[in-house]
């Protein structure tokens, strides 16, 4: 039996991105919502990922929604029933510099304005508040209220909710084609299936430009993998994320410890993901050097054993920003893709407001600096 | 078998956990129930406990074991030290 459906909101792709926009549309404004997704929700980038919910070290213009994206992680339990282990327990940003601290420093004094309260650390304090840190570290500066969350329960469980709030979860539906519907849209999955919505959200990550370049909208983006690892288990001792905070790319380091003990890792050079065949790598190469940098990092890691390692596909933009709003093309169509291996920490933030711009037309959350129609200008420009 | 028998000794996962992702978190397979509960995810990668914890996942969903799957496992194919140095070129 072939599937036809017709909703309000067609969301494309079961990301943590479309399975919390699905779920907020039904939440919060009540639309009927038919979300499709290629294989099962919350795997590649949104599964994958480190699972960081870090505001600071953002660009300024994501603060505002980094804000939102934390109000909803800190209700998390209270809207999907469950914690997602989500620990509020702060994220700490370290560096071996004094030119870095200096970044750090005027980064804390910017985001000041925005709502989010850093607090600066000597190496002294950081040695007498958490013990674990090589001499060569300088100083830090530790955002409270911030912590770290398990990627692979996140958007399972919004897809869930949004189906005990009513909308339709499609798995297994890979979607070959879109078009015009009349005044909304129709896609035509691999089985036959026909869904029909009145509006559109493509959220397909590093596989988004298949359905943008339909409406006439390519973003420069590339797909990578995040080169991850996890420990044996550890006491636990580690409350916080903690990461590098660095220019030099191979000692941009980050790790973090779960309850039950491990610590994962990640950072430095990206390794290969290739889009098409839905494969991504952990290069052999990049783990010892994380090794090399692990034990610069906390010197005590020399004493552990890593137990697996594993990437994702994540799609990067050309200018480090996301694709987040409407089409400028097309209305009706939506986009929320290319978060630059930072999306996690924002996308509950990024579901709920693009939930409201679907639902009212326009956001009160500031996202204009991340309209799709800036490639277009910049080609424009460059012609 | 008992919801506390622990068939995953590496990641300390009880037969009940399994089976609550599969009947409350919706796990058809395997590799959904070890993203969901962590079995097989520990030191052995599932080599002592992969083929009973497919058997508990495919018993909970009613299905067969072939459909359940196999357990991806990922290098390294051992624990390995963090100490271990580059190799040099």
């Amino acid at each position: 039996v072939t599937a036809a459906t017709r909703s309000d909101v067609l969301v494309l792709g079961g990301g943590l991105m479309g399975t919390s926009a699905a779920f907020f549309l039904r939440h919060q404004h009540r639309r009927s919502v038919t979300l499709l997704e290629r294989e099962l929700v919350g795997r590649q980038a949104s599964g994958t990922n480190f699972g960081n919910v870090r505001r600071q070290g953002r660009d300024l213009a994501q603060i505002p929604l980094a804000n939102r994206a934390r109000a909803v992680w800190g209700r998390i339990k209270e809207l999907l029933g469950e914690d997602l282990e989500f620990v509020p327990y702060g994220h700490l940003r370290v560096c071996y510099t004094e030119a870095q601290a200096a970044v750090l420093e005027a980064h804390a004094r910017d985001v000041r304005p925005l709502g989010l309260d850093l607090e600066l650390f000597t190496a002294e304090q950081l040695r007498q508040r958490w013990g674990i840190f090589s001499g060569e570290i300088v100083a830090g500066s530790l955002s409270p209220r911030d912590g770290h969350a398990n990627p692979r329960l996140a958007g399972p469980a919004f897809a869930r909710a949004a189906q005990r709030e009513g909308a339709q979860v499609v798995e297994h539906a890979e979607v070959v084609h879109v078009e015009r519907d009349g005044g909304g849209f129709v896609a035509h999955t691999v089985d036959g299936g026909t869904h029909r919505g009145e509006q559109l959200l493509v959220c397909c990550g590093a596989w988004s430009n298949r359905i943008a370049s339909l409406f006439g909208e390519t973003v420069p983006m590339e797909a990578r993998g995040p080169q991850m690892g996890v420990t044996e288990p550890l006491p636990y001792a580690i409350g916080p994320s903690i990461g590098m905070s660095s220019p030099i790319e191979t000692e941009g380091l980050y790790f973090r410890q779960i309850r039950r003990g491990n610590v994962v890792f990640g950072g430095g050079l990206k390794g290969p993901a290739l889009a098409e065949e839905i494969r991504a790598y952990v290069k052999p190469d990049n783990t010892l050097r994380q090794f090399r940098e692990l034990r610069r990092f906390v010197p005590a890691f020399a004493n552990v054993q890593l137990i697996r390692v594993w990437s994702g596909i994540e799609g990067y933009t050309a200018d480090w920003a996301p694709v987040l709003g409407k089409s400028a093309t097309t209305p009706g169509v939506h986009y929320a893709f290319g978060f630059n291996g930072e999306g996690f920490a924002i996308g509950p933030g990024v579901g709920e407001v693009m939930a409201e711009l679907i639902a009212t037309g326009a956001t009160s959350t500031p996202i204009d600096a991340f309209s799709i129609d800036r490639f277009a200008a910049a080609a424009q420009r460059a012609a | 078998l008992p919801d506390d028998t622990v068939v995953c000794r590496c990641e300390a996962i009880t037969a009940g956990e399994l089976r609550r992702s599969v009947g409350e978190l919706g796990s058809c397979e395997v590799n959904r129930a070890k993203a969901f509960s962590r079995v097989g995810m520990g030191r052995c990668q599932g080599r002592f406990c992969g083929h009973a914890g497919a058997e508990i996942v495919a018993a909970a969903a009613g299905v067969s074991i072939e459909s359940v799957g196999r357990l991806r496992s990922q290098a390294p194919v051992k624990p390995l030290s963090i100490a271990t140095g580059e190799v040099q070129a």
